[in-house]
């Protein structure tokens, strides 16, 4: 029965689903989330929002500049993520203060950019011995921002060429013949 | 209660069910079309058609509430967002399960040709004989020339895109032109004709429209766009479907009453007359019980359904269920194994991709056991070639540079080839579903019990097709290969096939040559249930042919 209401109010939802998440109305849009699993006080928001704006900084995209991932990611971990792995994302950021200040001698919200980017390179390179937790935040920002920009509408039709309709299909292509391949 | 009387009444508005809507409409004979799934209008009902990648809130991925309550649904590589809402939940309809069997059901009108990947392909005579040569199940009743009228038939109407390949082992049909293939599906192609005199890479012959013609304009259907979103519904109803196109079609006549939500529970049976005469509905949302009286039923509830609605239809004459004189209904249960998977990359090619994407793909017809057992094993398979080079996504980076990386749409892979086998298994008692003696479901109705496994035969066509394959992949210079066995249960393949099959005699089979029950013969049975054997192929052209052709004999002999 359930199956049969949502047939009919699938248009409703969709129309939440695509938001575009801008810096100013972060809070606002984690809001509207709902997360039913994650509570996360604005001290973290603004810890996980900034790293991965390090790791990937998607303002300097010019088209993309307003654009922010971290709803996005929150709203996988929430929703997507399994319970255990779910778990070892909030142990790593409750506890990615105190364990990054353990490492390197400062908090992460104290450090300056290029301290904050020597870090996030450690960490890509697993050259910190940090704790599974805190590399659970590490990979899942890291992996969610990607995931994050590579469907944006602007990623999708710029460097993948989609088209919904009218699609094409041709199997034997040069590669130099590809519509964006001559861009920079 | 209800007196509602029609000629004929069909249950299950699917793929089967609205081709013999088709048919008995335009003849004129009115006709009930019952549904337990709700109503799903072209264009009005298809809220995620037109719904871009970046508009959906997990970005291709599935909620792990959706997944953990769904967790066999889940297994259909069409269950993605966007597409569950035309798949029944798991907690739909619950079932008993001896052996592991995954059951993907679409409960709406339509059925599951909403969500079907429009694979066509023609059974040969090699395929109707196959149980005779290879010596196992019984006679089909029919022969290939019974049915190729009947394919034709249904091709032109339902539109098939494909390539005369002048094959016996897989004859030509009404085609429209082919869409492109990949150069490694040209370069695997040209290897294979080189290599072996019997075997072949063609295009996939698929149910999308590449050149409308009158007939399709007529169902308000255009060309096919490469959208490969199909399983949401197709706005352009580029893909066949029987909410695009056969429904409407039959609604148009004026002859056809459609009513969704209309569970039934069995088909009623007159113990004067000796033939079946209405059937037994509960009304999905209240409950209520109502009859419906028909002249001839047909029954097209997809295999499973199809076969339990006859098992649960018991009366003083049939106290095993309709048509059960034999024992047999339920038994002699079929499925294509799907299992074994042959991957590589393919060295080369570097300056080609793809540009879009395309709904089809290459396939290599049989080319064992066509005359007698020549193999170990018994029965057909046939292979299906996907083949792809996507876009390398360079992701070791981190700060600018990871943006700088992601940017680059120069990236791309190495070719890859996946070949997934289609393997024909063996009718046997043993394999069967029955319904279960105590449990329920929610409207009363017995739960079904599954009792189906792969055997011995199937693993041996699974090694020779490992082996077979590993050649043909040397000899294309392909490297990295690998062997995969997913371990599926069986019903993932989604071809089940069987319960009440076909066949001459009425002390092996249920049904007679045309799809009546032997001893009921105003009582049709059209979809998979018939199936005497499974060969290799994507069945559903075959049960719309067959759909046809029995609507059409029962027009024939009414008359008389
Ligand atoms: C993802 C996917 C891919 C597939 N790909 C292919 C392919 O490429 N080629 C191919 O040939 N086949 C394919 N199939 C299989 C194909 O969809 C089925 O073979 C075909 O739909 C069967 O037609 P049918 O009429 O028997 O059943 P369905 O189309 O399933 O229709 C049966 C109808 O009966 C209704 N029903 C069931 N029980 C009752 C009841 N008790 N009372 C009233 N109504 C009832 C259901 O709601 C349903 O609408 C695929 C299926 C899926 C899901
Ligand atoms: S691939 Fe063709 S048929 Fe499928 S949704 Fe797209 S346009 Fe429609």
């Amino acid at each position: 029965m359930k199956r049969r209401k949502a047939l009919r109010n699938l248009v409703l939802f969709s129309l939440g689903a695509g938001l575009i998440y801008s810096c100013k109305d972060k809070y606002e849009a984690i809001k509207q989330l709902k997360l039913k699993n994650l509570q996360v006080e604005p001290y973290h928001l603004d810890l996980l929002d900034d790293l991965s704006k390090v790791i990937l900084p998607l303002h300097q995209i010019p088209e993309l500049k307003d654009h922010i991932a971290l709803p996005f990611i929150l709203n996988m971990v929430d929703k997507v993520y399994d319970s255990k792995d779910r778990q070892m994302f909030i142990d790593g950021y409750m506890t990615f203060d105190s364990e990054v200040m353990l490492l390197q001698g400062k908090k992460y919200s104290e450090m300056e950019i290029a301290d904050k980017q020597l870090l996030i390179t450690k960490l890509n390179e697993e050259k910190l011995v940090a704790s599974l937790e805190l590399y659970a935040v590490f990979n899942t920002v890291k992996a969610k921002s990607i995931q994050y920009l590579t469907n944006t509408e602007y990623y999708q039709r710029k460097i993948n060429n989609y088209e919904m309709a009218p699609g094409r299909f041709r199997g034997d292509v040069l590669l130099t013949e590809l519509k964006n391949m001559n861009d920079e | 209660m209800s007196d509602e009387r029609y000629e004929a009444i069909i249950i299950g508005a699917g793929m089967s069910g609205s081709w013999v809507a088709k048919e008995l409409c335009d003849k004129g004979i009115k006709t009930l079309m019952l549904d337990r799934g709700p109503d799903v209008k072209h264009l009005r009902d298809y809220p995620t058609a037109s719904k871009y990648p970046w508009e959906y809130e997990y970005r291709g991925a599935m909620s792990n509430e959706h997944t953990k309550a769904n967790p066999i649904a889940s297994r259909c590589y069409a269950y993605k967002d966007g597409a569950t809402h035309f798949f029944a939940e798991d907690s739909e309809h619950p079932y008993v399960q001896a052996k592991p069997f995954d059951w993907i059901k679409g409960y709406q009108v339509g059925g599951k040709s909403l969500l079907w990947a429009r694979q066509t392909q023609r059974w040969s005579q090699y395929d109707f004989s196959t149980p005779d040569t290879n010596g196992f199940g019984i006679s089909w009743p029919i022969s290939y020339k019974d049915i190729a009228p009947w394919y034709s038939h249904v091709e032109k109407f339902v539109g098939i895109s494909g390539e005369k390949d002048g094959l016996d082992v897989l004859p030509d049909g009404e085609f429209q032109p082919p869409k492109e293939i990949t150069v490694i599906d040209k370069h695997l192609r040209r290897v294979v004709k080189e290599n072996y005199s019997d075997r072949h890479v063609i295009y996939a012959r698929c149910a999308h429209l590449t050149d409308p013609q009158e007939i399709h304009r007529e169902q308000g259907r255009g060309q096919c766009q490469n959208r490969t979103v199909c399983e949401r519904g197709c706005p352009f109803g580029g893909y066949f479907s029987a909410n695009s196109s056969t429904i409407p079609w039959a609604q148009r006549t004026g002859n056809l009453t459609l009513k969704g939500d209309s569970v039934v529970h069995s088909v009623l049976y007159d113990e004067t007359t000796g033939k079946a005469n209405g059937v037994k509905v509960i009304d999905a949302n209240t409950k209520v019980e109502t009859m419906y009286y028909a002249d001839v039923i047909f029954l097209n509830a997809g295999s499973i359904n199809s076969t339990a609605i006859l098992l649960n239809s018991k009366s003083k004459r049939y106290p095993s269920g309709l048509g059960n004189d034999n024992g047999l209904l339920g038994k002699n249960f079929g499925f294509h194994n799907y299992r074994a998977r042959l991957s590589a990359t393919c060295p080369g090619f570097e300056d080609k991709v793809v540009d879009g994407r395309s709904p089809t793909n290459v396939y290599m017809p049989r080319y064992v056991n066509l005359n007698k057992d020549q193999e170990d094993f018994k029965g057909a398979y046939g292979v299906a070639i996907y083949t792809a080079r996507y876009r390398k996504q360079d992701v070791k980076s981190v700060g600018s540079d990871l943006v700088n990386d992601l940017m680059k749409p120069k990236n791309f892979k190495p070719w890859t080839i996946i070949s997934m086998i289609m393997g024909e298994t063996l009718p046997k008692e043993s394999n069967s579903i029955s319904l279960d003696s105590t449990q329920v479901d929610q409207y009363g109705i017995p739960l079904i019990k599954f009792d189906v496994g792969y055997d011995d035969n199937d693993e041996k066509m699974m090694e020779h097709f490992f082996q077979e394959w590993e050649e043909i992949y040397a000899k294309a210079g392909f490297t990295n290969i690998e062997r995969i066995d997913t371990g599926q249960a069986p019903g993932l393949d989604i071809h089940e096939m069987g319960g009440a099959r076909m066949g001459l005699d009425p002390k092996t089979s249920i049904l007679n040559a045309d799809n009546q029950v032997h001893s009921v013969d105003n009582l049709y049975v059209t979809d998979g249930a018939c199936m005497t054997s499974t060969s290799y192929q994507n069945p559903s052209l075959t049960y719309m042919a067959l759909a046809a052709r029995a609507a059409d004999h029962y027009f024939r002999r009414r008359k008389l």
